[in-house]
């Protein structure tokens, strides 16, 4: 990875900022006197959209990553593990029992979700001894957990399922100023923290016997995995809505881009990319040029992430041991 | 205290179980500083759960496991890592990380870990993946990572097992010089019978029927053989 590749990055990111920033139902001049409308507009809603797709890409890209680190399966992710599925089900608690509808209990609700359809995930992987045995646990994971979500949703009342439904469409433009600096002070947080990691991460790779050998302390890391994978998935997820394959597709875009494997490059590479793959979907969920309208967020991720995952598969480069 | 007596490691009646299967009971050895020392024994009889259990990697039922005085399993990971090194049976598949940055993750220094990895293998590796080396190779750079930790004791589980025959020959003539630099090296191996001539193990330990049974170093491999046979 040269400089001139992370230059390239930068721009790329920069301009879709900007981009979202600007251009819009309004178009809104921003390095110049502004009117009161458009001042509001720029820190009502454009600012927080662009601050939760940042946050939300990075962070969704970080935890894909890591796991797919730990369960040394190019398949893992938060989605496909059921990690999201468990944020989902916290966040149907809350809203279709009618608890409550506040972004920080609904965010703590799908953090203790995620957290805890990882932990039962981390507990029972060592049992399969090939990685499609394990893929088909998060499958049925996420069956499980769905049809949960599905009588939730029967037994709820007409205006709590309405919210529901809503926010199940996934989007970056719900937060508020503060739930979106909220989240990006946490992805930066898990980022730092998931930096410090690089070395435990990189002799991870190596197997856990290796690892252990080596100095590493397997189940410190385990937790510490179990802890941010929740911070992570929960916190985006319950602002967000549950947001399909940028944590699976985003850790292989960067494999193909790149030949860094280290955990040292991966890690800020993979939430640069991550960023910069949100702020390019959500310009579909907001319509392009000539659109009359966006698309939802998911199918417009899943249209990029499906292929990507087809690619994997097909691909000679990833072994999968079965 | 003695010199020797103080490098000891002791197996004190350990117990392994997996589940209701019982694989060692009350099992007992002593491995005293310096040299090889083998662990052998048929298939299955115990031999790799009793490596990873005296390196500290897998907790053991009932017993201790003591190296220097201290209880192997209470050592933080740290301290683990600075006494011992362990080379599993099987090197890793899926690491796509980069030789050189595989060594660097023990080496001190980038001119030491390509000393080393020449001595085990080929420098020219330094540059490619984990995932694109064969076994073989893979095995020979994790011997070199090994030794990079340069920790006093280095455990290794079937280490020549996926080696073509000449670097078979070339693991045990390194094995034997790492060893004479002060190293105790324990290995639970099949290929025992290579050895002969070439290699005088300071220890030899048997495992079967749940116990461990000290063997003479000095007879002929084909003894050892013979004696698992009986």
């Amino acid at each position: 990875m040269t400089r001139l590749h992370w230059y390239l990055g930068f721009s790329v990111f920069i301009a879709l900022v900007l981009s979202h920033l600007i251009w819009g139902e309004v178009d809104i001049v921003l390095f110049a006197p502004m009117e009161a409308v458009h001042r509001e507009i720029l820190l009502h809603v454009r600012v927080p959209r662009v601050l939760a797709a940042v946050a939300g890409g990075a962070g969704l890209s970080l935890c894909g990553l890591v796991l797919q680190t730990w369960f040394g399966n190019p398949l893992a992710g938060p989605s496909v593990l059921g990690v999201s599925s468990g944020a989902g089900l916290g966040v149907a608690l809350l809203v279709l029992l009618g608890l409550t509808t506040s972004w920080w209990a609904m965010a703590a609700a799908a953090m203790a979700g995620s957290a805890l359809v990882l932990i039962l995930v981390l507990f029972v992987a060592h049992r399969f001894r090939t990685a499609t045995a394990l893929l088909i646990f998060g499958l049925m994971l996420n069956y499980v957990v769905g049809a949960m979500i599905t009588v939730l949703q029967a037994e709820a009342q007409q205006d709590a399922l309405q919210q529901f439904v809503f926010w199940g469409m996934g989007t970056f433009g719900h937060g508020s100023m503060a739930t979106s600096v909220g989240l990006c002070a946490a992805v930066i947080f898990a980022g730092l923290v998931l930096r410090s990691m690089h070395w435990n991460l990189d002799t991870w790779t190596l197997g856990p016997l290796t690892a252990q050998s080596m100095g590493v302390n397997n189940s410190t890391l385990r937790w510490r995995i179990v802890a941010l994978a929740g911070l992570l998935t929960g916190g985006i997820t319950a602002a967000c809505g549950p947001v399909a394959f940028l944590g699976l597709a985003t850790p292989h875009v960067v494999r193909l881009l790149t030949t860094e494997r280290s955990h040292r490059a991966l890690i800020p590479l993979t939430a640069l990319t991550g960023a910069v793959l949100a702020l390019a979907a959500d310009w579909g969920v907001k319509g392009f040029w000539g659109m009359e309208h966006g698309w939802p967020l998911n199918a417009v991720l899943s249209l990029i992430g499906g292929p990507m995952v087809i690619w994997v598969l097909v691909s000679k480069t990833h072994r999968l041991h079965d | 205290m003695t010199e020797a007596i103080s490098h000891l490691l002791e197996v004190n009646r350990i117990d392994i179980r997996y589940g209701t299967a019982t694989i060692l009971q009350a099992a007992e050895l002593s491995i005293s500083n310096g040299g090889i020392h083998l662990l052998v024994g048929r298939n299955g009889a115990g031999k790799s759960s009793l490596l990873r259990t005296m390196a500290g990697l897998q907790p053991l039922q009932g017993g201790s496991i003591v190296l220097n005085g201290r209880d192997v399993h209470a050592m933080s990971s740290a301290e683990r890592a600075q006494n011992l090194a362990f080379v599993a049976s099987t090197p890793p598949r899926t690491s796509q990380l980069r030789v050189g940055e595989v060594l660097r993750l023990s080496a001190s220094n980038v001119e030491r870990a390509s000393e080393v990895l020449a001595q085990y293998g080929d420098v020219a590796w330094a540059q490619q993946r984990m995932d694109a080396l064969s076994d073989g190779q893979a095995q020979r750079v994790m011997f070199a990572r090994a030794v990079l930790q340069e920790a006093p004791w280095i455990f290794m589980d079937e280490p020549t097992a996926f080696l073509d025959v000449p670097s078979r020959r070339a693991f045990w003539t390194r094995a034997v010089q790492v060893a004479k630099q002060g190293t105790t090296l324990v290995l639970a191996t099949h290929d025992y019978e290579q050895l002969a001539g070439a290699v005088e193990p300071a220890s030899v330990h048997l495992i079967e029927a749940m116990k461990v049974v000290a063997l003479d170093p000095k007879e002929s491999p084909s003894d050892w053989t013979e004696r698992m046979e009986r």
